[in-house]
């Protein structure tokens, strides 16, 4: 069984610095996906460097097949070392997830992860061994489908200390509260911004120490499939729909003239929505045994706005909390970049008669580049993704 | 309404025997109809009880029927038959609806010197005030005898005294041959007093019921003042006013949008429920200032679910328990209309200290510990108590930014927009393009609403459709539409 492993991460700086001393490695390759979490020494520039090259270099030597103890002595010899502590130091978290769900977690001074299975927390068996006279902790473990591991930096269970907790929040508190917004079908990146965002609040705006927090969440593949646009030759109608219709997973169509085309070939009906969620956004429609019908160019390219959001580390929960809107772009954005672990793009290349107009902004080119943008950032969230043309 | 209390000045022996009686006389009178009370309590119960489910002092009253009455003859009150019949049943009303007392098991049976209680300013019954303009002094005529009383007198008569009684005639009073059933003593007052004594010579309106109060040999006359208040300008602001955990109660002011305009608190050290008045006195002032319409959390029924118990069961309880909380909302209610201000509006509490006020997500889940939310949806945090004055105040604002759900439904004459509420049921001619003509159906529910108001008044729905329709006509935009699947 092959599953797709499901990343996003946050991070907080100190207050007052411009760079984050903590740092998130993620390397996909054919098998599987290894994240590595460090939290530099200190603060600033420093502490950015240490995490950095500490991440930098686990990452790669992992991936490409070097044991821990060979990374771990590597670090401990190429870390530059801190005048003010005489100490190369970072502390980290590695964590490689198989496709068959086998994880391999090491940890080296960084708060345990948080392993979650329905929403409950599962505690791991940990072996300790020494490496380089660091104390590493090692664990081994099957994932299953919606399993999900939490990694985070000691930032984050110091937030509230001095503020409105008295002695911070606990990694027991922050384990509790992982639990208490766990909802099934919880995106990863609405799992890793809410914890974030708690650390942010509870450290009243001004965060005590760098905070990351790495959310992954391991899923049954979910292939969703895009029909946008009708063929250039209309002789092609028929195979285009067949192989649309015949694909695995779910189904999307992009463009009132592509349904007609759907529903003429298949005899399904189109039955027209009056959702007006959005005076901006067309309404959907339904078509039997399609999960979503929305139109094509204005609603691809709301949702790409929504993308584009979605990928901005800079945005906070509720820039793209917009996704759980009912119009079409909102659910359009949502199947794509939440529900997704592999799109596939059938491109119509007719030209849309209606757009012929010298006054009308959309053109074929913006089409096609609008679904090579949302390909783009489609690809930057691990999603595999085929664009065919007809 | 405000009380003055004035002192009688050294009345005669003869007046103080007259009073002394009167005491007596109307403690036992109304001891007697409380022993009776007790005897029927069941009876009372049942049958006078209000359609609304508490008991009220004018459903009370009808108790006292005219075989009572008479009794009380006895203990010569003729001259407080009234006043006796409303001071009896609203004590006895408010003992009943008192959950959390004794109810009647804690009636008092043996009453020493009750305070006499006039029901009415009248010249002639009950009590009434005399004024001496030329001296600028002031009289208490009271009735307290009735006819066979022997103490009765005739008027000695003071000659050189002029006066006249505080009325809207202001007619002199005269002396007559007859014996008297009252006594007249002059009162002795303050600065203070005497504003509000200058206040009723012109205006007499405003001296309504009375007490006749003996406290250490001396007596006293607590009179209710009524004044008719200038209305204050009409609020444009919301205040939050609840229960704290830390605080004795924590208040938002936010503005028609929602937006915080002002926090705080209201804390006193080892509360005790005659600290309320200083604390709506605070509150009060704040809401004028502000020009607020006051909120409150509504505990009559509901909880507000602010107690806590944490893993290792520990209780925590608010500061302030919900007898208080709802005493301290009377005080509050009082005190905003003697400042022509409007009463406080009292909501449902549930939810508001597990609601996030940034997201407005609710959760039991949201309480983290017995002070701190933390938003399970948006990972916000706030001290409970002040999520919860802020959620109160904003109740009003989320109750009218609820969307008006219009159903549309696919039926065999077509598309059809349904919302029974406001009756509407529309059939466009072209459902892809029917938005001027919705609205313009929606104008003509508003305006046949109007034009038949009388009859819509007769529907068991009007409040919901008056309510509808008024949102309506303030935005459009509050219209969603849903697909019936």
């Amino acid at each position: 069984m092959s599953l797709f492993v499901d990343v996003d991460y946050a991070s907080l700086n100190k207050y007052k610095e411009e760079l984050c001393g903590d740092k998130v490695e993620v390397l996909r390759n054919d098998n599987s996906v290894i994240i590595v979490l460090a939290d530099g020494l200190g603060s600033g520039v420093k502490a950015n460097i240490l995490s950095t090259l500490t991440s930098k270099i686990i990452g790669t030597m992992l991936s490409m097949g070097s044991t821990i103890e060979e990374a771990v002595e590597t670090i401990a010899s190429t870390l530059p070392v801190c005048k003010v502590r005489d100490l190369a130091y970072s502390t980290f978290s590695i964590l490689q997830i198989y496709e068959n769900g086998e994880a391999y977690l090491v940890e080296f001074d960084n708060p345990s992860a948080i392993k979650l299975k329905r929403g409950k927390f599962v505690p791991t068996d940990k072996q300790e061994r020494e490496i380089e006279g660091k104390l590493i902790k090692e664990s081994r473990f099957m994932m299953g489908p919606e399993d999900v591991i939490i990694l985070i930096t000691d930032g984050a269970i110091h937030a509230g200390v001095g503020e409105c907790l008295n002695l911070g929040w606990q990694w027991e508190n922050v384990k509790e509260y992982a639990e208490r917004i766990y909802k099934k079908d919880m995106s990863v990146k609405s799992i890793s911004n809410t914890l974030l965002s708690a650390c942010d609040s509870l450290y009243a705006g001004k965060a005590g120490d760098d905070t990351t927090v790495v959310a992954v969440k391991v899923r049954n593949a979910q292939p969703v499939n895009v029909l946008i646009g009708p063929p250039l030759d209309n002789n092609l109608d028929s195979y285009v729909v067949d192989k649309f219709i015949n694909q695995k997973g779910k189904k999307v169509i992009c463009g009132g003239t592509t349904a007609q085309i759907v529903s003429k070939v298949t005899g399904r009906e189109i039955i027209t929505s009056f959702n007006y969620i959005d005076p901006s956004i067309p309404p959907t429609a339904r078509i039997e045994g399609i999960d979503l019908t929305t139109e094509g160019v204005l609603t691809m390219y709301k949702a790409l706005e929504y993308a584009k959001k979605y990928l901005n580390p800079d945005n906070l929960l509720q820039d793209f909390s917009g996704l759980n809107k009912e119009d079409g772009a909102s659910k359009l954005a949502k199947l794509l970049l939440e529900e997704s672990t592999e799109v596939n793009f059938l491109v119509g290349r007719a030209i849309n008669p209606a757009h012929q107009n010298p006054d009308f902004p959309i053109n074929l080119g913006m089409k096609l580049k609008l679904v090579n943008d949302m390909e783009n950032h489609l690809k930057q969230l691990g999603k595999k993704v085929f664009v065919e043309y007809f | 309404m405000k009380t003055i209390e004035l002192k009688l000045y050294k009345p005669s022996s003869n007046k103080r025997n007259i009073i002394d009686e009167a005491l007596e006389n109307y403690s036992r009178a109304y001891a007697y109809l409380m022993n009776k009370a007790y005897i029927e309590i069941d009876n009372i119960k049942q049958n006078y009880k209000s359609s609304e489910g508490y008991y009220k002092t004018r459903d009370i009253v009808k108790w006292i029927d005219k075989e009572t009455l008479k009794k009380l003859n006895r203990f010569s009150a003729e001259p407080f038959k009234d006043s006796i019949k409303l001071d009896f049943s609203a004590v006895l009303a408010g003992l009943l609806n008192n959950k959390t007392a004794k109810g009647i098991d804690g009636i008092q049976t043996n009453f020493k010197e009750r305070p006499i209680y006039f029901c009415r300013y009248s010249k002639n019954r009950n009590y009434s005030l005399l004024y001496d303009r030329e001296n600028n002094k002031y009289y208490a005529k009271l009735y307290l005898m009735n006819v066979k009383n022997e103490k009765r007198k005739k008027a000695m008569g003071n000659y050189n005294r002029k006066l006249d009684y505080i009325s809207e005639d202001k007619e002199p009073y005269i002396e007559n041959d007859k014996k008297r059933s009252f006594i007249m003593v002059p009162l002795a007052f303050g600065k203070w007093q005497e504003e509000y004594l200058k206040e009723a010579v012109n205006n007499p309106d405003i001296l309504k019921t009375a007490r006749l109060i003996k406290r250490n040999k001396e007596y006293y006359l607590a009179i209710n003042i009524v004044r008719n208040v200038e209305e204050a300008p009409p609020p444009i602001n919301y205040m939050g006013i609840s229960r704290g955990m830390d605080k004795t109660i924590n208040y938002t002011v936010v503005d028609n949008r929602g937006n915080i305009l002002l926090e705080g608190y209201e804390s006193v050290a080892a509360f005790s429920k005659d600290k309320l008045n200083i604390i709506a006195n605070s509150l009060v002032n704040i809401a004028y200032k502000n020009r607020c319409q006051v909120i409150v959390e509504k505990l009559t029924d509901k909880g507000d679910n602010l107690s806590y118990k944490d893993k290792q069961g520990r209780q925590y309880i608010p500061t302030i328990n919900c007898s208080n909380y709802n005493s301290l909302h009377d005080i509050i209610s009082n005190k905003l209309k003697a400042n022509g201000m409007k009463s406080p509006i009292r909501v449902s509490a549930v939810r508001i200290f597990s609601t996030c006020p940034y997201c407005n997500h609710n959760s039991k889940s949201n309480r983290f510990s017995n002070k701190i939310l933390l938003c399970t949806s948006c990972g916000k945090t706030i001290e409970v108590e002040k999520a919860g004055s802020i959620n109160l105040a904003r109740k009003l604002l989320h109750y009218s930014s609820e969307k008006i759900l219009i159903i549309v439904k696919k039926t065999n004459k077509g598309i059809v927009f349904v919302n029974e509420d406001i009756g509407l049921k529309y059939y466009p001619d072209n459902p892809f393009d029917c938005q001027k003509e919705f609205m313009g159906e929606i104008d003509k529910i508003i305006t046949n609403f109007y034009e038949n108001l009388n009859l819509e008044k007769e529907n068991e729905n009007y409040k919901k459709k008056l309510s509808l329709i008024k949102r309506l006509e303030a935005d459009k935009s509050t219209l969603k539409l849903v697909e019936e699947n």
